[in-house]
């Protein structure tokens, strides 16, 4: 397991050391300044309130997943598709241990990446709503939602050549529109999954309250069960990048 | 195919191996060995080389048969990757590194005890320690390649496998790299380097092996791949100083397909090099002529390669 952090340090450098982290942390900062925008010469509660809203809808909901997707789809895909894997794969290293470090550098670097715009967007909710608790809920949502994330893309961007096409198509239909429309489909939402772990840390109001449990659906809040989820979601993508790796041929004719 | 095509302490050994892709056979049911030395892989550009090299290095999974690496399959045990480096073909690399970091990177999944020692080596031997810094998207295809040149090296392998390591080097380079190999070959390591350019595994390789349409066509010296093929037509050029009767005399030999007199050259396309070389004493002595030099016009890796094609 030596070679466990060495493999996690050079996918976190290769995932963040390129001027696409600067555009993505870009994406994931644009709750704050329509925050900014909206709240603005509002009452401080009000301001409180729509930083759920705005957090929630367009980050939670939209933005922090895409980015995620992005980033993940990018975390082994990425040596596939620009044929550096070999690199990787002619070391003594077993493929479980690749595709762990991948899995966590890539959660890891999906969470700093959201995180920078997670804690603009918390400034501007402090300012606006006077309590400098809000983003507390959210930072912990973004955790999940990387973690999520990664255990289900980093094996797609191994499997599919369109790995982030596919996946937006997947947060579009299934997250999206099957979630909305089918109960069973719910369990399995990442953003409800993060949501659900968001509502059990985030101060709200009643309305706020009955929104959320709105988009759960059948999904418990509590970030326990949450947590538990993710964590089975990321060994259970440790298992299948692992078996990709070892039984898949990752380089062309 | 023959015994040519093993070696007596293998350390890289494909058995009955086979890859295909869809409905294309890339390589086809190859069976050959390989022990230290330079070894070179030849043949032309979609022969299977390269799915040969990556069959070998365990990147691909063989459709039939099975490579062992010192004796292990690579794609069952990775610890096998302590022993083995690998040159890829893809000009890719790690962009945003710099060559340093990629090697001392390498070094270290690679569990060499110290890898910023190592990696310093490394670069030494391929002669890039003042561009180590650079990050490497900004370097030249030849650099890249010495750079992978070092990174497959910097865990000090038994085998190292080089899929066109030349592509992209200058002259002086590819002289340097050629050499190179030639010292770890005499260092008791198992090269293999594929080409397709003739000269440069002429140069490098003790023994090739030709592949063509996935399959191995021929091993052993340039001179023993001759031989293997005597019943192909060979050039052989012959100074005399009286060229025209001893022409005349050669004609007459059953294995002469053509005669051409050229000053005092005489150029014989003969179908038994040995027999030829036999009959020119007789010819000189019966037509009094004088021999001063007889050696064959097409003894290269490029006529040998021709005539495999040929073959095939």
């Amino acid at each position: 397991m030596r070679a466990l952090p060495v493999i996690t340090r050079a996918v976190m450098r290769r995932l963040l050391g390129r001027r696409r982290s600067l555009w993505l942390m870009a994406l994931s900062a644009a709750p704050a300044p329509i925050l900014f925008l909206v709240a603005r010469g509002r009452p401080a509660a009000e301001g409180a309130e729509l930083y759920n809203d705005i957090t929630v809808v367009l980050g939670v909901v939209i933005l922090y997943p895409a980015v995620a997707l992005i980033i993940s789809t990018a975390g082994l895909g990425e040596e596939w598709k620009n044929h550096t894997l070999p690199f990787l794969l002619v070391k003594p290293v077993s493929r479980w241990v690749i595709a762990l470090g991948a899995v966590i550098a890539t959660a890891l670097s999906s969470f700093l990446v959201l995180g920078a715009g997670v804690l603009l967007t918390w400034a501007v909710g402090g300012i606006v709503g006077g309590d400098w608790s809000v983003g507390v809920a959210t930072t912990v949502a973004v955790a999940i939602q990387s973690v999520a994330s990664a255990a289900i893309f980093v094996p797609f961007g191994l499997i599919l050549g369109r790995a982030t096409l596919v996946g937006l198509g997947y947060l579009l239909i299934w997250e999206g529109i099957l979630s909305s429309i089918i109960e069973g489909v719910q369990a399995s939402s990442v953003s409800r999954i993060a949501l659900s772990g968001w509502a059990d840390l985030a101060p709200m109001t009643i309305d706020t309250l009955s929104s959320v449990n709105e988009v759960l659906g059948r999904v418990e809040v509590g970030l326990g069960g949450a947590a538990a989820k993710v964590a089975v979601m990321a060994l259970v993508s440790v298992a299948l990048t692992g078996l990709v790796l070892r039984h898949k041929d990752l380089v062309g004719d | 195919m023959t015994d040519a095509m093993h070696v007596s302490e293998a350390t890289v050994v494909a058995d009955d191996l086979s890859k295909w892709f869809g409905q294309k056979v890339a390589v086809s049911q190859v069976s050959c060995s390989f022990g230290p030395g330079v070894t070179g892989l030849l043949g032309p550009n979609g022969a299977g080389k390269t799915t040969f090299l990556r069959l070998l290095s365990g990147l691909l999974s063989p459709s039939t048969g099975q490579a062992l690496i010192l004796g292990e399959s690579p794609r069952k045990k990775t610890g096998v990757y302590r022993h083995l480096g690998f040159v890829p073909e893809d000009e890719a690399v790690y962009g945003h590194m710099t060559a340093r970091r990629f090697i001392e990177w390498s070094a270290a999944l690679a569990r060499v005890a110290d890898p910023a020692g190592a990696a310093r080596r490394a670069l030494e031997t391929v002669e890039l320690t003042e561009q180590a810094g650079r990050r490497m998207s900004t370097y030249s295809k030849g650099m890249r390649q010495r750079a992978k040149v070092a990174a497959a090296l910097v865990h000090d392998p038994e085998v190292l496998l080089l899929d066109e390591p030349l592509n992209g080097t200058d002259p002086i380079q590819r002289g340097r790299l050629i050499k190179l190999m030639r010292q770890l070959g005499s260092e008791g390591r198992t090269i293999i380097v594929s080409s397709h350019v003739l000269g440069e595994v002429e140069r490098m390789a003790g023994r090739v092996v030709a592949m063509v349409d996935g399959r191995m066509a021929a091993a052993g010296t340039v001179s023993s791949l001759r031989d293997a093929l005597s019943d192909t037509p060979r050039l052989i050029r012959i100074e005399a100083d009286r060229p025209r009767p001893l022409a005349r005399r050669l004609l007459a030999g059953e294995w002469v397909e053509a005669v051409r007199i050229d000053g005092t050259g005489i150029e014989i396309r003969t179908t038994d090099a040995k027999a030829l070389g036999g009959d020119i004493a007789v010819a000189a002595r019966e037509t009094g002529a004088v021999v001063t030099a007889v050696s064959p016009e097409d003894d290269s890796l490029e006529s040998v390669f021709s005539y495999l094609l040929e073959i095939q």
